[in-house]
């Protein structure tokens, strides 16, 4: 599954990653995925909210292979 | 018309202001956000602001229906892309007929964009860069 990065991450990572996981999954799964992946950002990620088509997702929502998926960390406008 | 969106283009307060003229509209109250020197001890020299653009125009567009629904004007413009100290990196405005309703949106409205649209800014500062939002 692709999942778009910002920030921090994005500089660090890249703007997307792909991570294995077996859909439908839910938003948990994807940062624990994540976390595994890139333990040195484990910290950030689990801070991290993930937004499914551009919404935020809640952490037991189903997400499938289709969707749009990103990770979101703490948010700095304004 | 109502005028919500992220932009790379230098803000206008004036042209964005007509946005919220209209008769009906007595009372119009205007947040703009810019590039501060000093944090404390702290000194920036510039940001970098970027943005999930298509999620937070719908968050901005979340946050602005309910002001929308009762007949106000809003609009909520963020630049994106490398700010110099002092320039414009937010407008929020709301027009609304009468000022307290006014003020009350429009501090909302600024709170709120603070809380969950996803722009983030990377900030110059004379000791190193930070990414805002996070712990140093």
């Amino acid at each position: 599954m692709n999942i778009q990065l910002f920030s921090l991450l994005a500089e660090a990572l890249g703007a997307q990653v792909t991570i294995a996981v077996t859909t439908p999954t839910t938003a948990d799964a994807i940062k624990t995925a994540l976390a595994a992946a890139y333990p040195k950002y484990a910290a950030l990620i689990a801070q991290s909210v993930v937004a499914v088509d551009q919404d935020y997702a809640t952490a037991d929502q189903q997400i499938d292979a289709a969707a749009e998926v990103a990770l979101i960390p703490p948010v700095s406008g304004g | 018309m109502t005028h919500i969106a992220i932009t790379h283009q230098p803000l206008d307060a004036a042209v964005l202001m007509q946005t919220l003229m209209a008769p009906q509209y007595g009372g119009i109250d205007i947040f703009i956000g810019t590039v501060r020197q000093m944090t404390g001890e702290i000194e920036t020299t510039a940001i970098d602001y970027s943005a999930y653009v298509p999620m937070a125009v719908k968050e901005m567009q979340k946050l602005a229906a309910p002001y929308l629904a009762q007949g106000f004007e809003v609009t909520m413009v963020h630049r994106i892309g490398h700010l110099e100290l002092g320039d414009l990196a937010v407008f929020i405005g709301v027009a609304a007929p009468h000022r307290a309703e006014a003020f009350a949106a429009c501090r909302d409205l600024i709170d709120r964009l603070k809380q969950t649209v996803p722009i983030w800014k990377k900030e110059y500062d004379t000791d190193k860069i930070r990414f805002g939002g996070l712990e140093d």
